[in-house]
C-alpha cells in the first residue's frame, strides 16, 4: 500500500498534484499559496452536517438559499402554536361539553 | 429506473399513529372519569390502561426504525430545543411515564389493595390521585399529539412543510384515540349500560369531527397553494390519491361524520362502524403523508 505524498515532486516543480491535474470533471482545485479565493461556507449555519465551499450563489448549485437560524427557530414556534392553540381550544370546549353536570340528550 | 429512497417508512407511520392514539385515549380517560356511573368508570379504566400500551408500541417502533437500535438511549442524554425529534422524544418519554402511573391508579380496588405498603396507603385517595395525574397529563397529551405533526412540518419536504399539519395530526390523534377507547369500552362494559357513554361520545364527536375535517381541508388548501404541483400530485392523484380521497377523507372522516354527527338514532352497530372507520382512516392519513411526502425526492 502506498500513501498519498501530495505529489511532493510535482508540487516542488510548480505543478498541481496529479489528482487535481487529471480529474476529468475538475472536482478538485489546487491553490499553491494556500489562499483560497472568495468562497462562501454553506451549510454550517444551516446545520447540514456538511459544509460546501461555494464560489457563487447557492442557487447556481441547485442548493436552497440559506435560511438564517433564528428564522428556522421562529418558524418552528409557529408550527408548534399552529397545533397547540387550536388543540387547546377544542380540548377546553370538550371539557365543558363533556363535563360531569352536562346532560346527555343525544 | 430510479428507485425512490424513503428515509421514513412504516415504523415512523406506526409511531405517529400510536403516539397520537395514546394521547387521544388519555384525554378520553380523563374526560370519562369526570362522569358518574359504572359505565363511564369502566370506559375510563379501559382507556387509561390502553394509553401506556399504545405509547409503548409507538416508542418500540421508533427504536426499530433506528439503524443502531441499542443506541436509542443516546437521545435521552441530550436535549436540543431546536430539534423537534429531541423535544418529541422527551415529551413522549415523560408522557409515557405519567400514563403508566395514571393507569396504575385505575387497577381495580381489590387488586390495588393487595400491593404491599402503597396499596393500602393510597387506596382512600385513589380518585384524587387519578384526577391530579389526569390534569398533569393533559398538556403532555396535547403536546405529544401536536409533536407528531411538527416533526414532519419542520422538514424541508414541500408536502410536509405545512402549517396546518400539526393541527391536523392533533385532531386526528384525538379522534382516533377516542375511537380506540370507545371500541374498548364497547367490548368490556355491559351492553345495556353503554347507552349513556355512546351518546356522550357522540356529543364529543359533534365538535371533534367537523374540526378534523376543517383541518384536513386547510392542509389540502395550503399544500395546493404553496407546494409545487410535482409534490402535490403524489397526494391527490394516482394510487396514493385513491388512499387520500377514499381512505382518509371518505372512510376516515366523512363516513363517521354522517354516522355519528347526524340527528338520527344512535346504536351499537352504527357507532362501532364509525369508530373502526376513524381508526383505519387515521392510520391511512399517516401512511399516505409519510409516503407521498417523500415520493418526489
Amino acid at each position: 500500500m502506498r500513501k498519498c505524498s501530495f505529489c511532493v515532486q510535482r508540487v516542488d516543480t510548480g505543478k498541481a498534484p496529479a489528482c487535481v491535474a487529471k480529474c476529468p470533471t475538475e472536482a478538485l482545485t489546487y491553490y499553491p499559496d494556500g489562499k483560497t479565493p472568495d468562497v462562501r461556507a454553506y451549510g454550517k449555519a444551516e446545520r447540514l452536517h456538511m459544509v460546501y465551499a461555494l464560489q457563487s450563489l447557492p442557487g447556481d448549485y441547485r442548493l436552497p438559499e440559506p435560511v438564517p437560524l433564528n428564522t428556522v427557530r421562529a418558524f418552528q414556534v409557529w408550527k408548534w402554536l399552529g397545533g397547540l392553540l387550536p388543540g387547546a381550544l377544542v380540548l377546553a370546549w370538550l371539557w365543558r361539553r363533556l363535563g360531569p353536570q352536562e346532560g346527555i340528550d343525544g | 429506473m430510479v428507485e425512490s429512497v424513503e428515509a421514513w417508512g412504516l415504523p415512523v407511520a406506526l409511531d405517529l399513529f400510536f403516539a397520537g392514539l395514546g394521547a387521544g385515549s388519555f384525554c378520553f380517560a380523563v374526560l370519562a372519569s369526570r362522569k358518574k356511573g359504572d359505565a363511564f368508570e369502566t370506559s375510563a379504566r379501559g382507556a387509561a390502561i390502553f394509553t401506556p400500551l399504545s405509547l409503548g408500541f409507538g416508542l418500540t417502533m421508533l427504536i426499530l426504525d433506528l439503524m443502531y437500535k441499542t443506541r436509542f438511549w443516546f437521545t435521552l442524554v441530550v436535549f436540543n430545543i431546536d430539534s423537534p425529534m429531541s423535544f418529541g422524544v422527551w415529551l413522549l418519554t415523560i408522557f409515557a411515564l405519567i400514563s403508566v402511573v395514571h393507569a396504575l391508579f385505575f387497577v381495580p380496588e381489590p387488586l390495588w389493595a393487595k400491593i404491599p405498603l402503597i396499596g393500602r396507603w393510597t387506596l382512600p385517595r385513589q380518585a384524587a390521585y387519578r384526577r391530579s395525574l389526569g390534569l398533569l397529563g393533559i398538556p403532555f397529551a396535547l403536546a405529544v399529539s401536536v409533536y407528531t405533526g411538527v416533526l414532519l412540518s419542520v422538514s424541508s419536504l414541500p408536502l410536509w412543510r405545512n402549517i396546518a399539519l400539526p393541527g391536523l395530526f392533533c385532531f386526528s390523534a384525538l379522534a382516533t384515540g377516542f375511537a380506540a377507547a370507545g371500541l374498548i369500552a364497547l367490548r368490556i362494559a355491559r351492553t345495556d349500560m353503554m347507552e349513556q357513554p355512546i351518546l356522550w361520545l357522540r356529543r364529543g364527536y359533534q365538535i371533534l369531527l367537523p374540526v378534523y375535517l376543517l383541518f384536513t381541508l386547510l392542509f389540502a388548501l395550503f399544500a395546493y397553494s404553496y407546494a409545487p404541483w410535482n409534490d402535490v400530485r403524489h397526494l391527490i392523484a394516482g394510487r396514493m390519491g385513491v388512499v387520500w380521497w377514499a381512505g382518509v377523507l371518505g372512510l376516515g372522516i366523512l363516513l363517521p361524520l354522517v354516522l355519528v354527527v347526524g340527528r338520527g338514532q344512535m346504536n351499537r352497530i352504527k357507532i362501532s362502524v364509525a369508530l373502526y372507520a376513524l381508526l383505519l382512516g387515521g392510520f391511512l392519513l399517516r401512511m399516505v403523508l409519510i409516503f407521498a411526502g417523500q415520493a418526489s425526492v
